[in-house]
């Protein structure tokens, strides 16, 4: 069943920022405020001169090939037969906030008072009433319309590049204004867009938002690589703290659910979803751990344990990845998996394996950096030192001149380096929003056909 | 149960809109575009919207409120408060002049004549002329075409040149740029003056960015050019236009580049403005409200008009001169801008002896009597009128106060009693506008939720209460029933035209009698000669200005007795933004989430020179008073201009008038409070 959606057919010449439309979707479908499903995206809303000043209109563009429906574990999205509309089931969502970081649009809020996902329904129930939706109904210069998706105008402006995920959405182009002399004379003499504006586009994710998804990860990469090093040679694996942290993990993995009860269904889609396997995969993994601790360390169910977690942290390195449409892989797109390799390489003091995956550990953290540069909240300094000198160099230095007595400190201080980088990864998380890459194309003088 | 009604937004604002509201159960659900009203057919704007949100706030007034000693508030039954007004009201009975009755534009309606009557029966009270709006444009519009009408906002489509002086229309009144776009899809030309890159000027193709206070210099030197390039319609002016020579002598020396030095803007820019509004035609100027907030600005806006008489752009569709359209205020004389002004001869009920604009001093200057008690309604004069700490002062010096509103604003929460007043879904009523001609009604659609009483059936308890003569308090006052107040509303509808009743006005709205979608189509114009008046006798009788139209240079800046133009060398423009109807709306929590807090917007160089970047807390000061703002950059922003939107409140940080000057305008009694320089510091 895939009807296809109307589309919104946005008019950039007479649309002039005015947000009713916001406020009539809120109104209609009871937003909270600060959680409307609608926004209203300004380019160039300082007025430097050598840009244009326009507005998008935004809310959920029900994609042909809609990346929130193809990811959510719970199997909770579906597109309406009848409308076309991408629809979230609020009694299948579990409020794991996925769909929400990879839909490039910044089309999904979190809904609080439900614990689920919420979004655009295309006002699903006036379509279906022969209505339109609020939104198009209610601006005051006409500027928001449904039609068809194939026309004339520009497929790609600033903060809304052509993905290949087929939105549902036009726009018609600016037009009509003469140009005025003074104004580009202006624009020519003016110079780069200045850094620095106020306030700045909110970023979906932080560390103080996703410490629980922090919690589980840094703990499953931890026992992958605990049973790993015990394989050659690295410290016993004991079973009462390996399944108790095992429990923890777990349980941390659904704190950050909106629906706790439903935690379940996340393993649902697993057939198209890196959420879905990830979920899978974690608890198999422990379970064939638990069985090699059970069976009196059988190697083979060991290496089976072993190879499903690491299964699991190349999903969960995935995850991540498939947010990033828009740009080139990078070495973060396997931080998991190498992680625990480094960790098992140094608890087992095996050179051969903590030394090149401590280079690439190092690797990934200076591309990073070199991206990402700032540091939420602590002296960039400061994290170098701890990442780089107690995470990494002491750590390898222990390795490569084996000390017994150093086992115990150059595992804890790997342990700890990895913790901080994992942590340092969600802190720089990149889930981009159109406000966010506006900003990146005000930068870069990009208006229009930036994406091209 | 779900029902649609008509109604319109009863606001201070251009568009007032035909509604459709949908009820269901007793409860507002949605609001939606009246579409036959043509002016706003589409749909209404955010803040008509957010009335769903307005009328169940949380934050609404739903009791009486007495405030207590620790300055909290509490609730009062309607037997208590009227009871505490009453014995107040009884005291000062024998000087009824010491209670100060003050209402605003909170809310528009012929139901608000009830407090006219009320004081009346009373035996009188102090009451206000001028007012804060607009009152300087109305007097130069009827001392120059005699009436203040405009042609249909729909006929701005047919404009070939639209030039925007000092209007952002995209944020005021949203609804005419869909007209705007329709001239511009038709190949017309905008202008815009204005210092602000606003969304309109986003569609100029000329944008002049004058120093505030200049547009009489700029408007004198495009009148200095058109003539000089022999762009003037001789045959219109011959016969239309009065005081031509005088007025081409006075600007013989008013050259683009005299103008240019004044305004700061190029020659060039002013010249082509010229060059536009001689050459391309037809050509409407729509003026905005904020440009004549000055004391040189009433003769700007003369000089502004004189413009579109020199090139024969009066009286034909896509022509003319749009400030204000006053035909559908049938019901009470704000047809006439004198209709503001002190009467010539005191009835001696009403002492109307406090300017609006000097609201503050005049209020702690009254004597004999001394004012004792205020009553305000329908207005927030404390963040909202100039001179806000004088303002402040002159209330707290009252023995009691009285506030009547929907939320506890700054002024509400001076007062010793807060009554919960009305929404606009709660008691019918109708309504004219300035933009469009349409009467509309406003329906009851809902309760009143809690104890909130209408105004009008607050007066008649009081009038109850003092043993005001019954008979004359029954015919003056409305009844409260529903019954009653339309029959009140149908009897003052029947005298405007036996047409017009609330059923008609049910089905929506209607134009008011002799609506027309050109103005001054005739070329008859109800001045003294008949004729368009450059030369204006009156306007130098009654205002001592010079009766053509001038310049010259603001009281501000010449150092009046609180400006000092070397100390504060930035113009404060305060203007409003689509988020707020002056201090309305800003409350409610959707409106906060799009417009969080107050903010300063500096121009790049500007900033740098003070070492602000954006996000820093910036100190706004003059010797009147200080804000501690955020920093924006504006890069479209005239350098040495400064914005804050008006409307915030006292309590959020943001009341602008702390700022400002209680000044009046050169004519109308308006409020010339816009003409404010600041220095701005790191906080």
């Amino acid at each position: 069943v895939s009807a296809t959606p109307p589309a919104f057919v946005h008019d950039l010449a007479t649309c002039v920022g005015c947000h009713a439309c916001v406020v009539a979707c809120a109104v209609e479908n009871g937003n909270e405020p600060g959680g409307f499903w609608r926004q209203v995206v300004t380019f160039n809303e300082d007025r430097h001169p050598s840009l244009p000043v326009f507005h998008l209109s935004l809310a959920c563009n029900h994609c042909l090939d809609a990346p929130c429906e193809r990811h959510c574990p719970a199997l909770a999205i579906a597109r309406d037969p009848r409308t076309g509309a991408v629809l979230i089931d609020g009694d299948r969502c579990i409020g794991c906030r996925y769909c929400g970081w990879v839909c490039p649009y910044d089309a999904l809020r979190f809904e609080e008072a439900r614990g689920v996902m919420g979004k655009c329904t295309l006002c699903h129930h006036r379509l279906l009433d022969g209505g339109t939706p609020a939104c198009v109904g209610s601006c005051p210069t006409g500027a928001l319309k449904l039609g068809a998706l194939d026309g004339d105008g520009p497929r790609d402006v600033a903060g809304f590049p052509d993905l290949g995920i087929r939105p549902a959405i036009r726009f018609l182009p600016r037009r009509g204004r003469r140009p005025d002399p003074a104004a580009e004379e202006a624009a020519a003499a003016a110079g780069a867009v200045p850094p620095g504006t106020w306030p700045e586009p909110p970023r979906k994710v932080s560390l103080r938002s996703e410490w629980a998804l922090l919690a589980f990860s840094s703990l499953v990469i931890l026992l992958v690589a605990w049973l790993a090093s015990s394989l050659v040679g690295g410290p016993r694996v004991r079973p009462a703290p390996f399944l108790a942290l095992g429990a923890a993990g777990l349980a941390s993995s659904t704190l950050h659910l909106g629906r706790k009860e439903r935690a379940w269904r996340a393993a649902l889609n697993w057939r198209r979803s890196w959420l879905s396997r990830e979920v899978t995969a974690v608890p198999l993994f422990l379970a064939l751990a638990g069985g090699h601790l059970a069976l009196g360390r059988a190697r083979a169910v060991g290496a089976l344990a072993v190879a499903t977690g690491f299964l699991a942290l190349c999903c969960a390195d995935r995850v991540y990845a498939v947010m990033a449409r828009e740009r080139r892989p990078r070495l973060d797109d396997a931080a998991a998996a190498a992680s625990a390799l480094f960790l098992a390489g140094v608890l087992s003091m095996q050179p051969w394996l903590a030394l090149p995956a401590g280079v690439a550990r190092l690797a990934a953290f200076v591309e990073r950096v070199r991206i990402r540069r700032a540091w939420p909240g602590a002296s960039a300094w400061a994290l170098a030192v701890a990442r780089v000198g107690v995470g990494l160099a002491l750590p390898l230095t222990v390795v490569v001149t084996p000390a017994a007595a150093g086992l115990a400190l150059a595992g804890a201080a790997a342990v700890a380096g990895e913790i901080l980088d994992r942590a340092h990864f969600y802190g720089s998380l990149e889930v981009t929003t159109p406000r966010i890459r506006m900003a990146g194309d005000l930068a870069a003088g990009r208006a229009e056909g930036a994406h091209a | 149960m779900t029902r649609t009604l008509t109604t319109a937004c009863p606001r201070n604002c251009y568009s007032t809109c035909g509604m459709r509201v949908t009820v269901e159960e007793g409860r507002l659900r949605r609001i939606e575009a009246h579409p036959s009203n043509r002016a706003t057919p589409e749909a209404v704007c955010l803040k008509g919207l957010s009335y769903v949100e307005r009328a169940y706030a949380k934050d609404r007034v739903l009791h009486p409120l007495r405030r207590t000693a620790s300055g909290n508030f509490e609730r009062l039954t309607w037997e208590d408060a009227l009871e505490l007004i009453a014995e107040h009201l009884s005291r000062l009975r024998a000087e009824p002049q010491s209670v100060l009755f003050y209402a605003a534009s909170g809310t528009k309606g012929l139901m608000n004549g009830a407090a006219a009557s009320f004081w009346r029966l009373y035996g009188g009270c102090t009451t206000t002329y001028g007012d804060l709006c607009w009152p300087a444009g109305l007097e130069a519009t009827r001392l120059t075409l005699g009436a203040n009408e405009h042609n249909a906002p729909w006929d701005l489509a047919n404009a070939r040149l639209a030039v925007f002086w000092g209007k952002n229309a995209a944020e005021t009144n949203v609804h005419q740029m869909a007209f705007v776009q329709e001239a511009l899809d038709r190949g017309a030309e905008v202008v815009v003056i204005d210092p602000r890159r606003t969304e309109t000027a986003e569609r100029a193709t000329l944008h002049l960015r004058p120093r505030p206070g200049t547009d009489g210099a700029i408007a004198l030197a495009v009148a200095h050019r058109l003539i000089e390039r022999g762009w003037v319609d001789e045959p219109f002016v011959r016969a239309h236009v009065l005081g031509f020579e005088a007025f081409r002598e006075s600007v013989r020396t008013r050259t683009p580049a005299w103008a240019a030095e004044i305004a700061g803007v190029p020659g060039g820019q002013i010249e082509r403005l010229a060059t536009l509004l001689g050459t391309v035609k037809p050509a409407t100027i729509n003026a905005g409200f904020g440009i004549q907030r000055y004391t040189n600005s009433g003769q700007a806006l003369r000089a502004m008009i004189a413009l579109l008489a020199l090139t024969g752009n009066v009286g034909k569709p896509g022509a003319g001169w749009m400030f204000a359209n006053l035909k559908s205020q049938v019901f009470h004389p704000v047809k006439d801008p004198m209709a503001f002004y002190p009467p010539e001869r005191p009835d001696g009920v009403f002492r109307v002896s406090i300017s609006t604009a000097l609201l503050g001093p005049h209020m702690l200057a009254t004597s004999d009597p001394p004012l004792r008690m205020a009553w305000v309604e329908r207005g927030n004069p404390i963040p909202q009128n100039p001179e806000t700490p004088t303002v402040l002062q002159a209330f707290r010096a009252l023995e009691f106060r009285v506030v009547v509103d929907e939320f506890l604003t700054d002024t509400a929460r001076e007062a010793d009693v807060v009554l919960p007043a009305k929404s606009m879904f709660e008691q019918t009523d109708v309504i004219g506008a300035y933009w469009h001609d349409y009467l509309q009604i406003k329906q009851k659609a809902i309760e009143p939720p809690g104890e909130v009483k209408p105004e009008s059936e607050v007066y008649r308890l009081l009038a109850e209460r003092l043993g005001l003569p019954t008979e004359a308090v029954a015919r003056e006052l409305p009844g409260r029933s529903d019954a009653e107040v339309e029959a009140f509303l149908e009897a003052r509808l029947r005298v405007v035209s036996p047409a017009l009743t609330l059923e008609r006005l049910r089905e929506g709205p209607v134009r008011a009698p002799g609506a027309m979608d050109v103005a001054f189509a005739d070329l008859r114009f109800p001045t003294p000669s008949g004729r368009i008046e450059l030369l204006s006798e009156e306007a130098a009788r009654r205002w001592g200005v010079d009766p053509l139209p001038s310049w010259r240079e603001p009281a501000e800046w010449t150092g009046g007795e609180s400006a000092k133009p070397h100390r504060y060398p930035l113009h404060l423009l305060t203007p409003n933004t689509k988020n707020r109807i002056h201090s309305q709306f800003g409350n409610l929590p959707s409106i906060r989430a799009l417009d969080p807090e107050p903010v300063v917007r500096l121009a790049a160089e500007d900033a740098r020179h003070r070492g602000l970047r954006p996000g820093d807390r910036a100190r706004l000061y003059n010797d009147r008073g200080a804000l501690t703002l955020r920093v924006r950059v504006d890069h479209g922003l005239r350098p040495g201009v400064v914005v804050v939107h008006n409307g915030w409140w006292l309590s959020e940080g943001g009341a602008v008038n702390v700022l400002s000057k209680a000044r009046e305008t050169d004519m109308g009694f308006g409020a010339a409070f816009h003409e404010n320089l600041v220095e701005v510091e790191k906080a």
